[in-house]
């Protein structure tokens, strides 16, 4: 009885829940991303050793998103918040040419463990307001996505200290989200 | 008394010979590279050796010259140097030319004329080895050592930025400074074609990264990036706000403000919302993958509870599993992670009962010690729950977890 009742009382008041992780290589500006989102506002940010976690409502959605620090040394400790993931955000500095190819192959490694096999891939291509930054095609094609076969992804290049961007990406993937369903 | 001079800066230019390039081993830049020599006089009578504007080495005037005085009349000058080309000082050596506009001293120098390296016999006397620099082809520290011989150097015991001493884990790759955990954050600012900081703990460090991190740090680059007199007014202290330790390393690496030729300002960027996170150290990361409990204590009305199961570690992170409804031995099978700044408190584990319109009760707690764990590695465990009952701690179950602590450091 008291199941029927707060399921019944669940689904009129909350959304559905979707995890989100955020990872990147370290600076790339995922905390920044974050808390531009929760809060709307720019943050000052220091490396970020462990995790934030924060929830975002959006379009029907409780997005979880889990923004993981990026040093090498605890890349290894992403695999631990792949379960239940559904999408990941992978977030790069644009402006960072020479790092360009590690970023590559992070996120490889990450996608071809099976526990993310489903998830879907929203790229950030951060910090496009800095000169010389790579555009969206030229990023695409250097973290090479045209191989990803089976995967859902999208290309969105941001600014995350102005915002731009960032809602466009979450758009396509609350509709993703939402197609799934 | 009449008060010291101002720093003077002498450039000189020049080419190095295969010789002194080898004999001075790290102290120089290799042989045939052209390369720029900044001297402060009178004190601190530091100079620096520049390749495309980038800090190669710094040595005092006395490792420089081996003259040990600064030499007051020519008469002196010229002793001064010719001791200086007979210690097979790189100034006399290298055959400088000065620019802009030549200075006493040196025009005594530019009086001797330099030997001829190639024909000399490599001097017998050892150079003294100069603490916390790398000669050019001395093996690199492994990164276990690395961080110890980078902190070990010279004027890297503090933050370069804001001189704090504490929470000395970063560097910037690319510039050779050691910097605290909140000056790093303005250094990701302004991105990463001024600066590359990089964790000396927690990232792996490129050969070329490590050698310029070891063959030059912050006192070096100080000497150049803070050499404009505004510094003493406007460097940031260790205890300042982080906003303004950001807009200090903003004008000094991006605008190069406080180089000697700088405009000397520090422009206040607008205000942002907040300083996020403190400036939390974070020991490590503890993952406890939540198995199953037993025997708990019936709650609700049917006799049953909605347990769930809180996570908490002293520094307010807080995490919780799902709710498995109408059960006394749920089984969650749900991994958790947690942030840990200082692993020898205890983490809280609460098992609790999930209601809809009163607040949740407890259903029993216990603790997990991370410090008689073995780091890395899962360790099963099976712990009893508590609760307090009429004031006194009764047992309430049991509960079994698999916890790893991976420590950061």
């Amino acid at each position: 009885m008291g199941l029927i009742l707060s399921k019944a009382w669940a689904s009129l008041v909350s959304k559905r829940d979707v995890r989100l992780l955020m990872v990147g290589l370290d600076a790339a500006g995922k905390t920044t991303v974050l808390y531009k989102l929760k809060l709307g506002e720019v943050v000052t940010t220091i490396p970020t050793i462990g995790f934030n976690v924060e929830s975002l409502v959006y379009k029907n959605l409780s997005f979880n998103v889990w923004d993981v620090g990026g040093q090498d040394k605890i890349r290894p400790l992403w695999r631990h918040y792949y379960a239940n993931t559904e999408g990941v955000i992978f977030v790069v500095d644009s402006s960072d040419r020479d790092r360009v190819a590690e970023s590559r192959d992070e996120l490889h490694r990450m996608l071809s463990d099976d526990e993310l096999r489903d998830a879907t891939l929203l790229v950030f291509a951060n910090k496009r307001d800095l000169p010389n930054a790579m555009n969206a095609a030229e990023i695409t094609d250097k973290l090479g996505l045209h191989s990803l076969k089976q995967r859902n992804w999208y290309m969105q290049s941001t600014c995350a200290t102005t915002g731009d961007g960032l809602y466009e990406g979450l758009d396509w993937m609350a509709q993703t989200m939402n197609n799934r369903k | 008394m009449a008060t010291p001079p101002a720093a003077r800066w002498v450039q000189l230019r020049g080419v190095l010979s295969p010789a002194v390039a080898a004999h001075r081993g790290a102290l120089l830049p290799h042989a045939g590279e052209p390369f720029t020599v900044l001297g402060t006089q009178p004190p601190p009578h530091q100079l620096l050796i520049a390749i495309n504007e980038r800090i190669h080495a710094s040595l005092s005037v006395d490792e420089a010259i081996g003259c040990g005085v600064r030499p007051r009349s020519p008469a002196a000058c010229r002793a001064a140097a010719e001791r200086a080309v007979a210690d097979e000082c790189f100034l006399g050596l290298a055959r400088a030319t000065l620019t802009p506009s030549p200075r006493r001293c040196c025009q005594c120098l530019g009086g001797v004329k330099p030997p001829e390296l190639g024909q000399r016999p490599p001097q017998s006397k050892t150079p003294t080895p100069v603490k916390g620099r790398l000669p050019p082809e001395a093996p690199l520290p492994s990164d276990e050592e690395f961080y110890a011989a980078v902190l070990g150097m010279e004027g890297n015991n503090r933050c370069a930025d804001c001189s704090k001493k504490e929470t000395l884990t970063w560097g910037a790759s690319n510039l050779g400074v050691v910097l605290c955990s909140e000056c790093v954050g303005g250094h990701r600012d302004i991105g990463a074609r001024f600066s590359k900081p990089l964790s000396l703990l927690l990232d792996n460090w490129s050969p070329e990264h490590k050698r310029t991190m070891l063959s030059t740090g912050n006192r070096a680059v100080n000497a150049v990036y803070e050499a404009h007199k505004a510094v003493a007014t406007l460097k940031p202290s260790p205890t300042s706000d982080i906003e303004s330790k950001f807009d200090y390393v903003r004008a000094k690496y991006q605008r190069k403000a406080f180089h000697r030729d700088g405009d000397g300002q520090v422009v206040r960027s607008r205000k942002k919302s907040k300083a996020l996170l403190g400036t939390q150290e974070h020991a490590g990361v503890v993952i406890v993958e939540v198995l199953n409990a037993s025997n708990l204590m019936g709650l609700d009305y049917d006799g049953k509870s909605d347990p769930y199961v809180v996570l908490s570690s002293r520094s307010g992170d807080k995490m919780k599993s799902s709710v498995i409804h109408n059960t006394l031995n749920p089984v969650w099978n749900e991994t958790l992670q947690l942030n840990v700044n200082n692993p020898t408190d205890p983490i809280l584990l609460q098992v609790k009962d999930k209601d809809i319109l009163t607040s949740d009760d407890p259903l029993g707690d216990t603790e997990i010690y991370l410090q008689d764990m073995q780091p890395m590695k899962a360790t099963k465990l099976t712990q009893e729950l508590h609760v307090w009952k009429a004031g006194k701690r009764v047992p309430a179950g049991t509960i079994r977890l698999e916890v790893t602590w991976y420590p950061l450091q």
